[in-house]
């Protein structure tokens, strides 16, 4: 069953075209994998997904179209996202962080305390969930981005580069959490990440991404061995 | 009962507004005969009200905006002409204002929402420049304004409020301006201020975990032009004059200068502020053009030294060291447009 269906989706930056013509579909509860070269317009993608481009085409969420809609629209139909560089209330303590998107995006969580607890126990932040966001370190903020995301109940969770900047422990953690987000909560995932390495092990599917353009898609193994994903990404 | 858990759930800064309201309550009692203190402890009130609207703004909801006079003077008018011009009681006139300036504020807040930090600056600031010459002209005068006269013999708040009653005006508009802040301080403790915290602090991310930006944007600029407006009615029946004079930039940069001192951002700063500032001007009269200099000199030292005004003073452990978090409330005020590039990197 497929949860969510990009149709002919374009964005230009003026002359640049971001993303162009692109389609595709996930399945439910698949994790899926984006790859690309710097500027191939992944999170781009992400960014139309989520509301926060509008482009042409039209993109199909569990089975209506969210084409138009706004990104807090879009997080009440269940799509939730963590960005590459980490955004988060820096002001904040990480409960409060959390609490955002459970209080706004959570839609109508019965027990707001409880529905905060088990994000923040999930992601392994218990005890931290008075400290200030800003004195929290890259990992640390990476678990609060998405305890926050997971907070808003989403049916689909997009992760931008979830494990850049992390050490290899800290990414093997990470790594670890999403098929444990995916097992447990049964959520589908998308998953943009430079190292193949860490696409290949966590994905069900794999999609290469060149200049806007979809290059290849399909199981990490048939992705990692196409001529053209050779030549334009991974190298000789 | 009711009472005693409320005031259990008062925060410190909650607690400081209510020492704040209980020295001023006595103060009348000591300078109810100074009719030049009781004016300017009235002036501190009105002004109080001004930069915490304003602080509401820029503190807490991060959105840097130069028009807080601009509805001052708009509820001003509005309490003024409809008093004077249609008849309305004046109390009734003044909450009208407080509406009306709400509505401006809300129109005014519409085109920036598509703006960010300086730009909604500039946007706010040209409104701000563009009602003098509007009040002045003769589409002004068309409109009622009194021109470059302005408005005359606004009726006081009631029976025995003229403006040589001192202490019945005080005590009504403490009460106004302790509404006022209460309003702001349960605000921004409740979701509604969440909301506007997280927006301020990455609306990327408040967006993506479901806040609406633009509902709670305008919720801001109408409840913040609310605020105001309803203190500039109040200014204009305490006064019984109203002119575009209202509008300089002394008066301006004297409540940006409230902001800075109180610490933005960081309530009821504004209130503490509004006092100093209003009390320091006046002691510095006999300078007379150097007074701008000195308040100058001063605003350089607060921010280099105490950045997060007094109320970083008085409550140091803030949640982010104060030279941390002032530098981020800079950055991400001039710097808006990095958050959208965050988001397209």
């Amino acid at each position: 069953m497929k949860i969510l269906q990009v149709n002919n989706v374009t964005q230009c930056f003026g002359q640049l075209v971001a993303v162009k013509d692109l389609s595709f579909e996930v399945e439910k509860g698949e994790i899926f994998g984006i790859a690309g070269p710097n500027g191939a317009g992944k999170t781009t993608l992400f960014n139309l997904v989520t509301g926060f481009y509008r482009g042409s085409g039209d993109i199909i969420f569990d089975g209506r179209s969210i084409r138009g809609l706004r990104p807090h629209q879009i997080c009440h139909r269940g799509i939730a996202r963590t960005f590459q560089i980490p955004e988060l209330f820096l002001t904040l303590p990480i409960v409060e962080n959390v609490k955002v998107g459970v209080h706004f995006g959570g839609r109508g969580a019965h027990d707001e305390r409880e529905c905060i607890n088990e994000a923040i126990s999930f992601v392994g932040l218990q005890g931290k969930e008075n400290v200030i966001a800003a004195n929290l370190n890259l990992f640390d903020k990476k678990l609060t981005m998405l305890a926050a995301a997971l907070a808003t109940k989403p049916k689909l969770l997009l992760l931008d580069e979830p494990i850049s900047g992390l050490s290899p422990t800290e990414a093997r953690e990470y790594m670890t959490l999403i098929q444990r987000t995916k097992k447990e909560l049964g959520l589908t995932i998308i998953v943009i990440e430079h190292l193949m390495k860490v696409l290949t092990e966590i994905s069900q599917r794999l999609m290469i991404l060149h200049n806007g353009e979809k290059i290849c898609i399909g199981p990490p193994k048939e992705v990692t061995k196409d001529k053209r994903v050779i030549e334009v990404y991974l190298g000789g | 009962m009711l009472t005693k858990v409320r005031l259990m759930k008062l925060d410190r800064e909650g607690i400081t507004l209510l020492v704040m309201l209980a020295v001023l309550l006595l103060l009348p009692a000591y300078f109810h005969n100074d009719q030049y203190i009781m004016h300017i402890l009235i002036m501190c009130l009105i002004y109080g009200v001004v930069a915490g609207g304003w602080d509401f703004m820029m503190g807490y909801a991060g959105i840097f905006t130069f028009g807080q006079f601009g509805f001052f003077a708009i509820g001003a008018y509005a309490s003024g002409m409809l008093t004077l011009y249609a008849g309305v009681p004046t109390p009734l006139g003044i909450l009208l204002a407080g509406l009306i300036t709400a509505g401006v504020g809300i129109v005014i807040g519409l085109p920036c929402l598509r703006l960010r930090g300086a730009y909604i600056a500039l946007v706010t600031f040209a409104f701000h420049l563009i009602l003098v010459p509007l009040i002045n002209s003769d589409l002004g005068r068309a409109i009622g304004t009194g021109g470059t006269y302005g408005l005359l013999d606004i009726p006081p708040l009631a029976a025995g409020f003229s403006v040589a009653a001192k202490v019945p005006w005080y005590y009504t508009l403490l009460g106004v301006a302790f509404l006022s802040f209460f309003a702001i301080y349960r605000i921004t403790r409740s979701s509604i201020g969440l909301a506007f915290v997280s927006l301020r602090d990455s609306e990327p991310l408040a967006m993506s975990l479901g806040v609406d930006a633009y509902k709670h944007k305008l919720m801001v600029f109408g409840i913040s032009a609310f605020l105001t407006g309803v203190i500039g009615a109040f200014y204009a029946h305490y006064t019984g004059i109203v002119s575009a004079r209202i509008l300089g930039l002394d008066i301006f940069l004297m409540v940006m200068v409230m902001l800075v001192i109180g610490g933005m951002g960081r309530f009821p700063g504004a209130a503490i502020g509004a006092f100093i500032v209003t009390f320091l001007s006046e002691a510095l009269r006999p300078l007379e053009e150097y007074r701008l200099f000195i308040f100058g000199a001063i605003v350089v030292a607060v921010i280099v030294l105490l950045p997060e005004g007094l109320m970083g003073v008085l409550f140091p452990a803030g949640r982010v060291g104060p030279g941390e978090r002032f530098g981020r409330f800079i950055r991400q005020t001039f710097t808006r447009q990095l958050g959208k590039k965050s988001i397209e990197k």
